[in-house]
Order: structure tokens, then C-alpha cells, then sequence
């Protein structure tokens, strides 16, 4: 880096180093066709090039990249789920995460910071118990801890929150961690490029193209694009886009809000969450608490922010932490999040041909942005799905064998 | 203490648990423990000119609801309100208010007796079914009482916006609650229901805008 | 949206009231095939449209439709359903 520096310094113009090339328009083929450039998408480019040697490969974004869901979340990774096949997975991708930064040769700010999830009641302790159990069993480091150590890792805690909700224990998570969530997908979006995958911003795609159960191509604002395999990776969006397949999916799109504080001397060394208090929140390396809740309670196709959030939101920041009254929230914003009733993805084959989902992200997604892409990758090269992502499959519901991981999502519930 | 002037097990009135703070004095009013007094009668006198609140949740209560229960109350002399969300007087002494279209609520004031009336049928009748109440029921009173609501409550209940015999079902400081206007004694009040699980609650946070506003806690021995 | 009108107790703020999804009519259990049940029991037509929605009043215990567009959150009518009450507009039926 200080040679590149030292480069632009003695160079006579200034060229801004792109991220990945522009192409103007489609070429009339792809063996690939990726719907959404967020990190899911970019990752599954990535992964195709790097782990199949597939690259002629088009990413179509409608906006820009990472400007969906991805620079939208509150940045958390956790692999501390409720069922083994959610806490194996998420734990893949914690693991990739680890060593994102140098495979990617880009600074994520990947920042291992240990994750409370506080329990106010007896009946969470109990499921805080129940996932450090399934965690250690997996292998993945989870323990239920009281509240003097809650205490000491964060002492500006009010363990009684005004007396409402008195904190009883927490699970603490030491792998939890905060990532600077646009770098994933710049990040992907370059390693992409670099192996030859083509991105294409403002790139709506408006139908896709289904013959006899297969898929054959995807129109888009930019012409036609000719492709055996489609995979659409647009979270908040997957319902416009199975629609165009005729594919049902129990799929439902709540807005999830967050918002941030003015940056404040460094205080919050971990992340917290509290189910009870519907929290969650985190100090980013500016200063700034990171802070977000639940979902929106009712479906709206919309990433517009409520002033009715930000008074719940904060008025419970308050309980956990009376001493930031005076601190100012300085940005608030939405997304729209794909909800499934068992709060786990949907990921891998459809009954049409050709048409791959990594879907049903809801309030959970950034986490998994490497092992998405990767299994993702795997399943489009080889037209089958891993073992690692089976219990996410679509037909999952026609069984009956859903996924439950409502258990563990942060404040879902 | 004053427990040991209750001779029978008398039920708490749901908002008592708030009130344990204050000194209140205490007694059985149709078979519930209700605090009758605070302070001084004259210091009470003048909260209720300014913003008094009374914990009325001893009044006889008696819900119905049912495609035949107007018919049913009519049958037995119950004047009923003709619109949905209105209420009416009988016989001077018991409020009936019509909640929707097909449910009422029956309440007596002090001196009425309809609701013991209505309890003794327990015949049952089709399209007719009972609603066990357990409110917890308050008067407002004084010239303070629309700013104590504005603080509380998203809707406009100035006499010009709620007519005198509408009932309201609204949110009173987050809670489901039943609020309308009536007069006691040539002095206008609005009367509050809400669940008697939220009744203590209610309690505190009513009394403590009553106290930053000049007014306070009055005893229902006033009424 | 932040004001809703209830067809029982008129404009009220949206703080009111609780979304009780989609209004969705089950297929005759006796004589549809597994994958429809299943497809009815999980599946929702979750694509932004105009759509018929459950909401319910919480403070007086009303349920009643809402018909809402979910892209502009604008709801464009409200109304009781069924017919055991007497304030139901005619034309409401067409659902059941």
C-alpha cells in the first residue's frame, strides 16, 4: 500500500483505481447469469471462477453494487445458531470470514469483537442453554455466562435495564464479530472481475425466459442475454423475481430498520442483543453505535424509516444504557427483508431447470455472504446441491422438514 | 393496618398494587378493597377541582355480547344505545355502553343495582353470551384533565370531537383502553376502562402527570 | 401509512391496530392433493400488487379487511367481512 502511494504521488494524473471494469453493454451469451450484485451474488461469482473455473459469468444489478441489503445491515457475524445444519453452516462461514481480508487482499475491518445474546427471562435462558449445547456439540465456542461476567466485559451496562427487564444470564459467543459490510461486496466484486466474471450495474432484469421447464435466457433493460443457468441472489426482491418463473415460495418481504448515533469515544467493546428489548447493537471502529431491531409488522415493499422505530428503538437503548440520552441518532435507513416462516434460507435447486434461489435471507444474510457464495457456486457447477445447504432447499416445505431457527434470530421474534 | 376492620376476604381492586405507595385509608365497597381516601378532604376537594384521579374499579360490571344480547338486555329493562360506540343512561344509575355493534358493557354507578340483576339469570340463550369483566376503572376530573390526555392519548376528546354520549376504544399511554365523558354532580369527568392487569400501571402513570399537572390522587369516597 | 380507518371506530393511528396477513381462501381439504395443502399451508404470493389483508383494531377487538396496495402502502378501502353484521358493504362477498 505505501508503494502505491508513493506511486500517485510521483505520477503526473491521478487515476482512480477501479474496482472492476466497466462493460458497456451485455454480450448476446453467458453460461451463467447471476440476478444481484450484493455480496451473495459477487461471492457466487467469485467462487464459480475461483473453485470451478467457470467465468463467463454476467452479474446484473439493478442499482449499484452493495447498495441492497448488504449496505444495509448492522454487519454482525455469529455462527450461533439453534439447529446443527444452521450452526454448521453459519460456522463455515465464519471461517472464511476469518481469512477474508488477505484471500480478498482488501481491509474488511473483520474485528472479532465476542457476541452477548442477554436473556431477561427465564424462558430465554433456557434457549441460550439449549444453543450453547447444540454449538459446543457442533464445535462452535458458545457458553452461558451470568451477569458478573456480562458485568465485567461491559461495564456500563444497566444489568437491571430501569428495573423493566433485569438481565439474568447471557450466550456468549467469543467468534462473534463486525465487518465493514460494502467491503465484502467490493471485495467479491474485484476477485470476480479479476478472474474474468463481467458486473454489470444498472441492469434490470425484466423477465426471464422459461421453455419447457428450462431455463433459456433473461431480458433485461440492456437487451437479451442468452443462458442455460440463472441464479437470483436479490433478497428483498426474490418475490418479483420467482414471479416471473411462476414459482411460489412462502417467501414474505418485511422492512427491517437501523440506525446509527454520532460517534462517541470508543465505550462498547462487544456486540449485544437482547431479544426482550428487541436490540441490537455494536460500536463501529468510527465511534458510531450501530444499532437495529425488528422487523416491521407488516409486509410493505418498502426501505423507507419510521419515526416509530427510532422511538422504540432508542427508548430500549435507554433501559440498557441511560447514560446515552444525550447522544444524537444521525442516520436511519431500511431494507426489505425476505422472510421464511422458519427464519432459515432458501437455497439451491428450483423445479425449473436452470433456475438456482439463494433467497429467503430476511434478517440474517450478510453473515453468510461466503458460504452462500460458495455452496451457491457448487451447486451451479455441478447442478446439485451440498450436503452443507440441504436442510435449505425450496421442497423443504412440501415435507415438511423446515429448518426452525427462529430460536436464533437476534431479535426476530 | 387496616386489615383487621375486613371481616370477609374482600378482592383487591386491580390498581391497589399501585397505590401501596401512598398512605392511602381503606375499605370494602361492593365487596372489593378500594382505597376511599388519600389525604384531607379538603386537599382532595381541590385536586378534583384540578385534575383528580379515583380508582372506581369496585362499580358492578357486567359484559354481554351476541346477536340476540341487545334483544336480551331489552328483555330484561335494559335501555340500550341505538349506534355502535355510544352509551346511554338507565335509570340514572347505571351506564350502558354499546362496544361495536353486537357487545355492551353494563356498569353501575353506586347506588345501581341492574348488573347483580343481569348476574342472578344464568339461564343460557342462544346468540346471548356473557363477558366476565375485570376492569380496572378510573374518574377524571378538573380543569387539567385534556392536557393529562394530550400527553397520553393520540386522539382529539374535546367536547367538540367527542359528543357526550360517544364511547371511544382507544390507546391510553400504549394500552387498550375505554374512554368516554359523563357528569357527576353538575361536574363533567371522563371515565377510563382498560384491562385490570394494565390497572396499576394506568394508576401510576395517570397520577404522576396528575401531580406534575396540580392535581393528585382522590379517594372514591368523594363520589 | 400511519393512520388506518377501522370500519367500526373510524380513523385511528396505525399504533392501533396489528397486521394479520394476507386474506387467503383454503383449498377443500377432502378433495385436494397433498402439494396443494402443503403449497396453501407455507407458500404466499409475496410479490409487491394490491392485495386483501387481514388488519385487526386491537382496543376494541375488530377484525376487518384492508385493501392495500404493498408497494405504496396506500390502502384504498376497509371493511367488515362477513354478513352477521349490518354496516357491510354489499359488494364484499365476492371473497368467501
Amino acid at each position: 500500500m505505501p508503494l502505491r502511494l508513493l506511486k500517485f504521488a510521483l505520477a503526473k494524473d491521478h487515476p482512480a483505481p477501479r474496482f472492476f471494469k466497466s462493460h458497456e453493454t451485455p454480450k448476446k451469451s453467458y453460461d451463467v447469469v447471476i440476478i444481484g450484485g450484493g455480496g451473495h451474488g459477487l461471492a457466487a461469482a467469485y467462487y464459480l471462477a475461483k473453485d470451478h473455473g467457470i467465468t463467463n459469468v454476467a452479474v446484473l444489478e439493478k442499482g449499484y453494487i452493495g447498495g441492497g441489503n448488504t449496505g444495509r445491515n448492522t454487519t454482525i457475524v455469529r455462527s450461533n445458531y439453534l439447529t446443527p445444519e444452521g450452526v454448521n453452516f453459519y460456522d463455515a462461514s465464519v471461517k472464511i470470514y476469518e481469512g477474508l481480508s488477505e484471500e480478498l487482499d482488501l481491509n474488511l475491518f473483520y474485528s472479532t469483537r465476542g457476541h452477548f445474546t442477554l436473556a431477561h427471562t427465564e424462558s430465554a435462558m433456557r434457549t441460550m442453554r439449549w444453543r450453547a449445547e447444540v454449538n459446543k456439540h457442533v464445535g462452535v465456542e458458545s457458553r452461558v455466562v451470568g451477569p458478573d461476567e456480562i458485568a465485567k466485559a461491559c461495564p456500563q451496562l444497566d444489568l437491571s435495564c430501569s428495573g423493566q427487564a433485569p438481565i439474568l444470564g447471557a450466550l456468549f459467543h467469543a467468534p462473534g464479530s463486525v465487518a465493514r459490510h460494502d467491503g465484502v461486496a467490493w471485495g467479491y466484486a474485484r476477485g470476480a472481475d479479476r478472474l474474468g466474471a463481467e458486473i454489470y450495474q444498472n441492469t434490470e432484469v425484466l423477465g426471464i425466459d422459461v421453455k419447457n421447464g428450462k431455463v433459456c435466457g433473461v431480458k433485461t433493460n440492456k437487451g437479451y442475454i442468452e443462458t442455460k443457468q440463472v441464479l437470483s441472489a436479490v433478497a428483498g426482491f426474490t418475490p418479483r423475481i420467482t414471479e416471473m418463473v411462476d414459482l411460489e415460495t412462502p417467501i414474505v418481504i418485511h422492512p427491517l430498520q437501523a440506525c446509527v448515533t454520532e460517534p462517541v469515544k470508543p465505550f462498547l467493546d462487544t456486540i449485544l442483543v437482547s431479544g426482550s428489548l428487541h436490540v441490537y447493537v455494536s460500536q463501529s471502529s468510527r465511534g458510531e453505535l450501530v444499532m437495529g431491531s425488528s422487523l416491521d409488522p407488516y409486509e410493505v415493499h418498502q426501505t423507507r424509516s419510521t419515526l416509530d422505530f427510532v422511538e422504540g428503538l432508542t427508548s430500549h437503548m435507554l433501559d440498557m444504557f441511560p447514560f446515552l440520552s444525550n447522544i444524537k441518532v444521525v442516520r436511519q435507513w431500511g431494507g426489505m427483508a425476505d422472510m421464511t416462516p422458519d427464519f432459515a434460507p432458501i437455497m439451491g435447486k428450483t423445479p425449473i431447470e436452470g433456475f438456482y434461489l439463494d433467497a429467503g435471507w430476511g434478517t440474517w444474510g450478510f453473515k453468510a455472504t461466503p458460504i452462500s457464495g460458495k455452496t451457491m457456486a457448487e451447486t451451479i457447477a455441478n447442478d446439485s446441491a451440498p450436503d452443507l445447504i440441504h436442510s435449505f432447499r425450496l421442497s423443504r416445505f412440501e415435507d415438511y422438514e423446515l429448518t426452525g431457527e427462529k430460536g436464533a434470530a437476534s431479535v426476530g421474534h | 393496618m387496616q386489615h383487621s376492620d375486613v371481616k370477609e376476604i374482600a378482592i383487591v381492586s386491580p390498581v391497589a398494587h399501585g397505590q401501596s405507595k401512598d398512605s392511602a385509608k381503606w375499605d370494602v365497597v361492593n365487596g372489593m378493597k378500594v382505597a376511599v381516601a388519600f389525604v384531607n378532604t379538603d386537599i382532595e376537594q381541590a385536586r378534583k377541582k384540578v385534575l383528580g384521579v379515583t380508582d372506581v374499579s369496585c362499580f358492578e360490571r357486567y359484559g354481554v355480547k351476541g346477536p340476540q344480547a341487545s334483544q336480551w338486555l331489552a328483555s330484561r329493562g335494559i335501555t340500550i344505545p341505538v349506534n355502535p360506540n355510544t352509551w346511554t343512561y338507565c335509570d340514572q344509575k347505571t351506564l350502558v355502553l354499546r362496544l361495536g355493534s353486537s357487545e355492551f358493557l353494563i356498569e353501575d354507578q353506586l347506588d345501581g343495582s341492574a348488573c347483580n340483576k343481569l348476574a342472578s339469570d344464568t339461564a343460557r340463550v342462544a346468540g346471548v353470551y356473557k363477558v366476565p369483566r375485570a376492569d380496572a376503572a378510573f374518574i377524571l376530573s378538573g380543569n387539567e384533565v385534556l392536557n393529562l390526555f394530550s400527553e397520553l392519548c393520540s386522539l382529539d376528546l374535546r367536547e367538540k370531537s367527542l359528543g357526550d354520549k360517544d364511547v371511544v376504544m382507544t390507546q391510553v399511554a400504549g394500552i387498550s383502553a375505554t374512554v368516554l365523558r359523563q357528569t357527576i354532580g353538575n361536574e363533567p369527568v371522563y371515565r377510563v376502562w382498560c384491562d385490570g392487569t394494565y390497572g396499576s400501571y394506568l394508576w401510576e402513570v395517570l397520577t404522576e402527570i396528575a401531580v406534575e399537572l396540580g392535581g393528585g390522587a382522590v379517594g372514591i369516597a368523594k363520589y | 401509512m400511519k393512520l388506518l380507518t377501522c370500519p367500526m371506530n373510524g380513523i385511528r393511528p396505525l399504533s392501533e391496530f396489528i397486521f394479520g396477513g394476507e386474506y387467503r381462501v383454503a383449498p377443500n381439504q377432502d378433495t385436494c392433493t397433498d402439494a396443494e395443502w402443503a403449497a396453501f399451508v407455507h407458500n404466499r404470493s409475496g410479490a409487491p400488487g394490491d392485495k386483501k389483508e387481514w388488519w385487526y383494531h386491537t382496543p376494541s377487538g375488530t377484525w376487518f379487511i384492508a385493501e392495500r396496495n404493498t408497494l405504496t402502502d396506500k390502502v384504498s378501502r376497509t371493511y367488515l367481512h362477513g354478513t352477521n353484521n349490518n354496516v357491510v358493504p354489499a359488494q364484499e362477498e365476492e371473497g368467501k
